[in-house]
């Protein structure tokens, strides 16, 4: 099958007064159509970044410096603008991090969907935009949708306004959706509930999702693959089978470890020592040498290559070659 | 809505009432009206009679309470100088100042608002330092001598618009006003950009600094995320968000525009209100000057309740005590 989006050796920097921050790094990833894929992360991995660079949303004083986006048949980084944006919201959707601040305050949101269809479609009739954004606030579970339309996002919890942006997300009917952190702001018992909408959502209308969260209990239930990534790296990836039960990368085990499950209780959670490094200045060889229980005196000095083993996944470690 | 509307209007009276106090007494301060009405050399008898007459003879507060009586019935005095009703003497100049305020407001916002925006959006490049070191002068010159600057060159040397005096008056929907004659636009020109600068860099730098504040906001790179046209993202998403503090600032700024045409209107020999109460000021006129003084205390005082009416409609946000929503 042919990918419907592959990331080839993507690195996006940003230029601050303070030092080149490397967000995102030499990263390559693909996604199926229709397939599920994880990218999981620390705080500040550049979960975020890679969304935005895909959708070509990164502003000065970051940029692109190199690597490949392909979309279907289109190289993101050489189309026009226009292309761009017909592509934006249309066939690649994206619901971002913080529901709070994702919906602008002083439209409805009536106005904030409705804009969404007819920037893609310019001879839809007003009723029929209506019609299409209102079921899908249904869709997502929000009650009495027509009377929710004319409300403003103040009028809305959190949990209430990420189940908006997913909406306005699916009014395309996108083939990608970046959906970065989707359930975070979300109560425990609604994120389940969403999380299964979505799924179904996607495997209904074949859409393919990119699942970013810190958080490997959420993902493991849902994917078809699954990427980590450690300061602007992709550290592991492979399917969320091999991932889960079988982690090889000393950073995946640890996080692995640290999900709190039922055989564990009553045992303290693991957590991994050490702290992840400034972004401002990563050292010269593996960012987790400090952190990691493999370590050697070449991984302070070598930056570790992707490399693909036989199972199909990749990893990024100078040690684990040897000891299989 | 109705409720807050009701506290307001009562809270403006007790402003008025204070403000008209303190400006009552003030005037009282400024020199001694008598000698401007009759000459010094009358006989002392004479003076005597005029000092009755007018009740200078009494306390400041019995004055004062004699004026309130009289304001209660619409009679602000009459003008020592024209002997006519102060008020409608006030009143019957007040469209020529409003015009001007009105137009020159425009001006600034049509030259502001996408200036501002600008130089917020692209604050690096050159164009946008070359606006905002325009603005500072905007700010710092003297208006008069701006106004006599445009004077010396649009009306003497380029001979390309008149200099003073408002010009033919039109009428549209029942109001008199030189903006709806072709002859009147030309004399309020350049009296209204003289005016206009002075509020066009506060504008432009409050557009500005919303613009660089707004444009960071996730709510505009997720409206970029969706595939809105640049057009659309600016001019709504963006817009809707600076328009508040800006539509504030104006309409509290509208009112000292029109407090402060005074320098424009002598400059520009413009029949306003503002001439008017420099002309009662040198001849120590205190009803003119009293009158005037407490209808732009109203005036300020229903500005500020209009804005804050305006403010509840443009954000969402905020909840009017009262309101029934
Ligand atoms: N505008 C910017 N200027 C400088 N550095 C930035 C900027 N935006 C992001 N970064 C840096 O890029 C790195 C990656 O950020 P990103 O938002 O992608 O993290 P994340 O994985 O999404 O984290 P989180 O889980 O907290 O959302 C961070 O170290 C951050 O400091
Ligand atoms: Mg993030």
């Amino acid at each position: 099958m042919k990918p419907i989006l592959e990331v080839e050796n993507l690195k996006t920097y940003f230029f601050t007064k303070e030092g080149v921050v490397k967000a995102v790094d030499d990263i390559s990833f693909h996604i199926n159509p229709g397939e599920i894929v994880g990218l999981v992360g620390e705080s500040g991995s550049g979960k975020t970044i890679t969304g935005f660079s895909i959708l070509g949303l990164i502003d000065s004083p970051g940029k692109i410096v190199s690597g490949n986006i392909k979309f279907k048949d289109l190289d993101l980084q050489k189309i026009s603008a226009k292309q761009m944006q017909d592509i934006r919201g249309n066939r690649i959707a994206m619901i971002f991090q913080d529901p709070m601040m994702t919906l602008n305050p002083v439209l409805r949101i009536e106005t904030q969907m409705i804009e969404t269809i007819k920037a893609h479609n310019k001879t839809i009739s007003q009723q029929d935009a209506y019609n299409t954004c209102r079921d899908a606030l249904g869709l997502v579970g929000i009650s009495s949708p027509d009377e929710r339309m004319k409300a403003y996002p103040h009028q809305f919890s959190g949990g209430m306004r990420q189940r908006v942006s997913i909406a306005i997300a699916l009014l395309n009917k996108p083939d990608l959706i970046i959906a970065d952190e989707p359930t975070t702001a979300l109560d425990v018992t609604i994120q389940g509930q969403v999380i299964f909408e979505m799924q179904k959502l996607c495997k209904e209308s074949g859409t393919a999702l990119l699942w970013v969260t810190h958080d490997l209990a959420v993902v493991a239930g849902i994917t078809d693959r699954i990427s980590v990534m450690y300061a602007g790296r992709i550290i592991e990836q492979g399917t969320t089978d091999k991932i889960i039960n079988q982690p090889l990368h000393p950073y995946t085990q640890g996080l692995i470890k640290s999900v709190p499950s039922k055989n564990k209780k009553g045992e303290k959670l693991h957590q991994i020592d050490g702290m992840v490094p400034s972004m401002f200045s990563l050292p010269k060889g593996c960012a987790f040498e400090e952190r990691c229980y493999l370590r050697s005196e070449q991984c302070k000095q070598e930056q570790p290559l992707e490399t693909q083993y036989a199972d199909g996944r990749f990893l990024r470690c100078l040690n684990i070659g040897k000891q299989t | 809505m109705t409720v807050y509307i009701l506290q307001r209007t009562l809270q403006s009276f007790v402003v008025l009432f204070v403000m008209s106090l303190i400006v009552f007494c003030g005037v009282n301060l400024i020199g001694d009206p008598i000698y401007m009405m009759i000459s010094p050399e009358s006989e002392p008898a004479e003076i005597e009679r005029v000092i009755k007459e007018f009740g200078f003879d009494r306390p400041v507060l019995e004055q004062y309470w004699f004026f309130l009586k009289n304001v209660a019935s619409g009679d602000f005095g009459r003008s020592f100088v024209q002997g006519i009703p102060a008020l409608p003497l006030i009143l019957e100049r007040f469209p020529a100042t409003i015009e001007l305020a009105v137009f020159s407001l425009f001006i600034s916002l049509v030259i502001a608002l996408p200036l501002g925006v600008y130089a917020g959006l692209y604050p690096e490049r050159k164009s946008s330092k070359i606006i905002m070191s325009g603005s500072i002068l905007g700010f710092s010159m003297p208006t008069f001598w701006v106004g006599i600057m445009l004077i010396m060159l649009f009306a003497v040397k380029l001979d390309w618009l008149p200099s003073t005096g408002r010009g033919e008056l039109g009428t549209f929907l029942g109001i008199e006003s030189s903006l709806f004659t072709l002859n009147g636009l030309s004399h309020i020109f350049l009296p209204a950009l003289n005016l206009a600068l002075f509020k066009l860099s506060s504008v432009l730098r409050l557009t500005r600094a919303g613009t660089r504040e707004v444009i960071l906001q996730d709510y505009i790179k997720f409206a970029r995320a969706k595939g809105l046209s640049h057009s659309r993202v600016i001019n709504v998403h963006l817009l809707k968000n600076i328009l508040i503090p800006v539509v504030t600032v104006i309409g509290l700024e509208f009112g000292s525009l029109v407090a402060f045409s005074t320098v424009t209107e002598t400059v520009f020999a413009w029949p306003g209100a503002g001439k008017l109460i420099i002309d009662s000021v040198y001849n120590l006129d205190r009803p003119v000057i009293v009158a005037y003084l407490i209808i732009i205390v109203a005036f300020f005082v229903f500005l500020n309740l209009i804005v804050d009416i305006l403010y509840s409609f443009l954000d969402p946000r905020v909840r009017i005590k009262g309101s029934s929503e």
